[in-house]
């Protein structure tokens, strides 16, 4: 058995056999139900290995530093208030990245979203100045920075269900599978979306409605 | 498969290499082929860049902050359920009360003066302070109004698919971004047809049936179809 594998402490000088994804189930596992027990280094070591893509993703999803912040904060904290639920059969990856999509959707809906919808403004305006193609020989950091500025408002300015397989497929890079996993949304679904999403994108890029 | 469906196969890799070299033959020939291929890998190019933007990366202390924001909120849920079951052992506890007439007399009287000035306190709120209330409720009346007019522009659309045994059916197009969440059709009768009702603005609209989450089928009532770049047709809705 695999688990036994990687219990045992190998004799000097025996072949290691250790699945390294099988290990690292095992450890995610034995690093969860420390948490339940309430060590709280136990849970610094889930949010170590997760904030940097769930901070993305937030970010993208809702276009403001400020506001991914918090919403990182949140979905951590949903999670461990409701780490008793979690079926440890499926990734942890996958449960906190659906928390935190939730989370953004719940923000993108909710009046504190609404009061403040300058992010989207303030990433039009970066494009709208960083729009004019830049001179030959420009530095190429500008010009990537000019790149980024305009896909990213592009991709502000598509609807949330749009935006959102563009950020979960083409910005975190995941799989249809993945991004099935984590949405529920049945693949075919999700490919049709990104069909559709992809086409709407590059009719904004190019100043042009489809 | 359709055109759109086989540059979205080629840019997220799922084409065979001999599938990949029939299409930038095909390309080769058709010049309005090579430009959406060139179109899309262009802004695939650009998402890419996208990726390494500096405003996604995570700030340096987001981890502390989180943990503790995290330890914090579960602690007070703790205190709060462990105060919940405190109060709720100190309300059924068992107690024996003993009043003294005079205290009873009292304490009726008290009650009495409260009742009254609580009543006259209401009866002096200025009118005027009310007229918010009405202000707010015309408000809203305008806004249903608005609400109502827009309904007025949009069409009611009713989708019907008889599913006998299928445990639900959703209806997923261009009008929902195609989520499968959004439009639920019901058989409230059991009769096996499954029916729902959908405002949506003038516009051409492609759409399918989902049929338990997994099988996708075509409106067999529309008038019109289209290869959906899947192995099936979606159904094509015209609202002029």
């Amino acid at each position: 058995m695999s688990s036994m594998t990687f219990t045992q402490r190998n004799a000097p000088g025996s072949p290691v056999r250790t699945d390294p994804v099988e290990a690292e189930r095992i450890d995610e596992r034995r690093t969860i139900a420390a948490c339940r027990d309430g060590d709280a280094r136990a849970f610094r070591v889930l949010v170590e290995r997760h904030h940097r893509g769930l901070y993305a993703l937030a970010h993208r999803m809702v276009g403001d530093r400020g506001d991914a912040d918090d919403l990182v904060q949140e979905s951590f904290a949903k999670a461990h208030r409701s780490l008793d639920d979690y079926d440890d059969t499926y990734r942890f990856s996958t449960w906190i990245y659906r928390i935190t999509l939730n989370v953004c959707r719940d923000f993108l809906k909710s009046p504190r979203r609404r009061e403040r919808p300058g992010a989207i403004e303030a990433a039009l305006d970066t494009a709208i100045e960083a729009r004019g193609e830049p001179a030959d020989g420009a530095d190429v950091e500008l010009m990537r920075a000019a790149t980024i500025a305009r896909v990213r408002a592009a991709v502000a300015q598509l609807s949330d269900a749009y935006r959102e397989v563009i950020v979960l497929k083409d910005l975190q890079d995941l799989s249809y599978e993945e991004i099935h996993a984590i949405t529920g949304d049945p693949v075919t679904a999700l490919k049709i979306r990104a069909v559709r999403a992809r086409l709407r994108l590059r009719a904004l890029l190019e100043g042009s409605d489809p | 498969m359709t055109r759109d469906e086989r540059i979205r196969s080629f840019i997220d890799g799922e084409l065979t290499e001999r599938e990949t070299e029939t299409l930038l033959a095909e390309a080769e020939r058709d010049a309005d082929l090579a430009a959406a291929l060139d179109s899309a890998s262009a802004l695939q190019s650009s998402l890419v860049t996208l990726r390494g933007d500096d405003d996604a990366r995570a700030p340096g202390d987001l981890v502390d902050r989180s943990v503790r924001r995290a330890v914090l909120e579960r602690e007070r849920d703790e205190a709060a359920t462990r105060g919940v079951a405190r109060l709720t052992r100190w309300l059924v506890r068992p107690r024996v009360f003993r009043i003294r007439p005079a205290a009873l007399v009292l304490a009726v009287a008290a009650g009495v003066v409260l009742a009254v000035g609580s009543a006259r306190l209401i009866a002096r709120v200025d009118p005027e302070s009310l007229a918010g209330a009405r202000v707010a409720r015309d408000d809203e009346r305008g806004a249903a109004s608005a609400r109502d007019d827009l309904a007025v522009a949009d069409v009611p659309v009713r989708f019907v698919l008889p599913a006998r045994g299928a445990r639900s059916v959703v209806v997923a197009g261009d009008f929902n971004e195609w989520r499968t969440d959004a439009t639920q059709l019901v058989d409230e009768d059991g009769d096996g047809v499954f029916v729902g009702t959908v405002s949506l603005a003038r516009g051409t609209y492609d759409y399918m049936f989902l049929v338990d989450g997994e099988r996708w089928v075509a409106d067999p009532y529309a008038s019109q179809y289209h290869d959906d770049g899947f192995g099936q047709r979606n159904a094509v809705l015209r609202l002029d």
